[in-house]
């Protein structure tokens, strides 16, 4: 019976951490291609040195050899065949040059040669050739017009031993650069790549549940100064958000119970209240419909706040809007409500078109009208301005109530926070609040101020397209 | 009434399903996108009602894919995505009204017969006469059993749209989208303020109040006799 093959145990992800084969790890990839351009650098100096030697001295060999043979004409005008060969012998042996004269007929007349190199040109023709010995030679002709043709070569050992010397010379240099290159990148590699695994190794903390951790170094003024820095400032902010929102559910929660509870309260009173007179329950059910209405609204603008915060910063979505007509849209919506209550608005504006989503900016200016009339005493005043300085617009809306109590101004804006002054005024506390998150979604800075009496809210923005119109 | 709900919770299909069967309609439920968007295709509807997060396609996409094929029946969007950004981007793919769950039955009652008003295209009655009451639109003059009653444009838009809706229940919320284009709920019920203000100058020296206030959440505009 067969047993299949059972299934090879899951191989472990490789560890995220330092040590790697080295061909793999970035360390040894920057070593090796510094390496790499540092040799083919001295590899193209080098090149460079030795055609430029060996061109020079090449050079000299053929103009030496031109002169030579020029001498050789001369000799044999003067003095003919005869006078050539006397001269040929007479020089001394060894010089490392040796000659051919040939007649017109191809016989040899005189020179250090048995015969006419094959392959050879008669004139101005040069070859490098290697004699018996195995010696080698560079060689030169010329035929003399209406005489013989000469033949000059010399002895190539002296330029090769030259060259020879000069690669054994550059060799060693070349190697010792290249090994210093390749130790220089190896150490900035396991310099650049232990800061960047200090941050590696905070992220891998992180992963783990650390929130805590934090990059060592971010003090440092450099490139990885600012990587520790970024990483931690976007760490902070995360930290920030977690504590946030878990604040948020707290509160959530928290808030919820209630009228939860008295939900609850409403469908027992009205199963207690039909089971004794069923007339009694259309009025129990609307007081048990209106408790969830008041519950959704609440769940509503904890949504809205949650999705403007979301937003923010997001240019999507944002048009022209011109907060004059925001603001008259919120006033005719509010000014019967004023009037019933003997509350008078003052409202001054001037066209100030800016950035923003329409529906929550009249929500925000809603809110804060909404929360002045609130708190202004029968017989009041809200004051509404909108002004323009420059680039700058800035909506203040004031009312002449009890103001702010001492302290409010840290928690005024935070979701649920209401006045204990406040606990006999309608309201779940969501309505700042949602202020502060449009706001934020818009860039817009909300500031609230002590008026004394009353509370001046004030929203900064800018023109949009930076022109007033 | 021919009216497809393509709902996937089967408890609020049952529910929507119940609220417009009192409305003489004929429901057929489905739970999935694809099929919605097949039997919208296939045969004509006088209204469809459509969540948006469907098993096989999104709400809006049947929408928008109707709208493709030239299917321009009425379609009345009911999700739990009720955020004003939501709202604006069920309106501009294709549907003609979106109700954000959960929602007031009498908010979905009314918004459906405002919907298939629309959908019979009657034309706007230069002269509406509720009652005793008598709006002329184009010279925006109100009167009651003969006398001329003073009003406000936004009062006058308050009675118009209450009058469109005569006899049935117009929640808050459709008052403040239509009068002042506004889609959230003030903290304030300043539309009761605005409301009270224009049930007393209607009232004024009438016996029968002209405006009730339905259940809390709207008003209902009622034909007395002349």
């Amino acid at each position: 019976m067969s047993v299949p093959p059972a299934p090879a145990p899951l191989a472990p992800p490789p560890p995220a951490g330092s040590r790697r084969p080295l061909r793999r790890s970035a360390l040894g990839r920057y070593a090796g291609l510094i390496a790499a351009i540092f040799l083919a650098g001295f590899l193209a100096v080098f090149a460079l040195v030795l055609t430029t030697v060996s061109t020079y001295t090449e050079r000299r060999i053929v103009e030496g050899l031109a002169a030579d043979l020029a001498g050789l004409e001369e000799v044999w005008r003067a003095g003919g065949t005869a006078a050539l060969t006397a001269t040929l012998v007479g020089r001394p042996a060894g010089s490392g040059r040796i000659h051919l004269v040939i007649g017109a007929d191809g016989e040899r007349l005189a020179g250090d040669f048995a015969a006419w190199p094959n392959d050879l040109g008669t004139s101005g023709d040069t070859l490098a050739f290697t004699d018996a010995l195995g010696r080698s030679w560079s060689g030169l002709t010329r035929a003399v017009a209406g005489g013989p043709t000469l033949l000059a070569a010399h002895d190539r050992s002296e330029h090769e031993a030259l060259m020879r010397g000069l690669v054994g010379d550059l060799a060693l240099p070349i190697v010792v650069a290249l090994v210093a290159a390749l130790a220089a990148g190896v150490a900035v590699g396991r310099w650049l790549l232990g800061r960047v695994e200090r941050v590696n190794r905070t992220a891998r903390a992180v992963e783990a549940g650390d929130l805590s951790a934090r990059v060592a170094g971010a003090e440092a003024d450099d490139e990885f100064g600012a990587l520790a820095a970024n990483f931690n400032a976007a760490l902070d902010r995360i930290a920030a958000l977690m504590a946030g929102v878990h604040r948020l559910s707290e509160q959530i929660a928290h808030e919820t119970r209630t009228p939860l509870a008295r939900l609850r309260a409403r469908l027992e009173r009205a199963r207690r209240d039909c089971a004794v007179d069923p007339a009694a329950a259309p009025a129990a059910f609307d007081a048990a419909i209106a408790e969830s209405a008041e519950l959704i609204a609440v769940f509503s603008a904890l949504l809205d706040i949650a999705r403007a915060e979301a937003s923010a910063g997001d240019a999507r979505g944002l048009a022209p809007v011109d907060l004059a007509e925001v603001v008259a849209t919120v006033v005719d919506l509010y000014e019967a409500v004023a009037e019933d209550r003997g509350i008078n608005f003052a409202v001054t504006t001037r066209p100030a078109v800016v950035l923003g989503e329409a529906m929550l900016l009249t929500r925000l200016v809603a809110n804060l009208v909404d929360n002045a009339l609130k708190f202004s005493p029968e017989g009041g005043r809200v004051e509404i301005d909108l002004a323009v300085a420059g680039e700058t617009v800035r909506l203040c809306v004031r009312d002449h109530g009890p103001g702010m109590p001492e302290g409010f101004e840290a928690i005024a804006f935070e979701r649920f926070a209401r006045a204990s002054e406040a606990a006999g005024t309608p309201g779940h506390g969501l309505g700042l609040g949602l202020v502060r998150a449009v706001a934020l979604r818009h860039g817009m800075p909300l500031a609230l101020e002590r008026a004394e009496p009353g509370l001046r809210v004030a929203l900064t923005a800018r023109l949009a397209g930076g022109t007033s119109v | 009434m021919q009216v497809l709900i393509i709902e996937d919770d089967a408890v609020m299909a049952a529910h929507v399903a119940d609220l417009l069967a009192g409305r003489d309609a004929v429901c057929e439920v489905v739970g999935d996108g694809r099929e919605g968007l097949a039997r919208a295709a296939a045969r004509p509807f006088d209204l469809i009602v459509t969540d948006r997060m469907l098993p096989g396609l999104e709400g809006l996409d049947v929408v928008e894919r109707l709208r493709a094929l030239e299917v321009e029946t009425p379609v009345l969007v009911l999700s739990a995505l009720g955020l004003p950004r939501d709202k604006v981007e069920g309106l501009t793919r294709g549907a003609d009204d979106y109700l954000a769950k959960p929602f007031a039955d009498d908010e979905l009652i009314a918004r459906v017969a405002a919907l298939m008003r629309r959908a019979r295209k009657e034309p706007h009655p230069e002269v509406m006469v509720i009652g005793s009451i008598e709006i002329r639109i184009k010279a925006r003059t109100v009167h009651r059993a003969g006398r001329h009653i003073a009003l406000s444009p936004k009062e006058f838009e308050l009675l118009r749209c209450l009058a469109e809706h005569a006899g049935r229940f117009v929640p808050r919320s459709l008052l403040l989208e239509r009068v002042w284009n506004l889609r959230f709920d003030p903290q304030t019920n300043v539309v009761d303020v605005h409301v009270s203000r224009l049930r007393g100058k209607l009232d004024e020296g009438f016996a029968e109040p002209a405006i009730v206030t339905a259940r809390g959440e709207g008003y209902r505009l009622v034909a007395d006799p002349r």
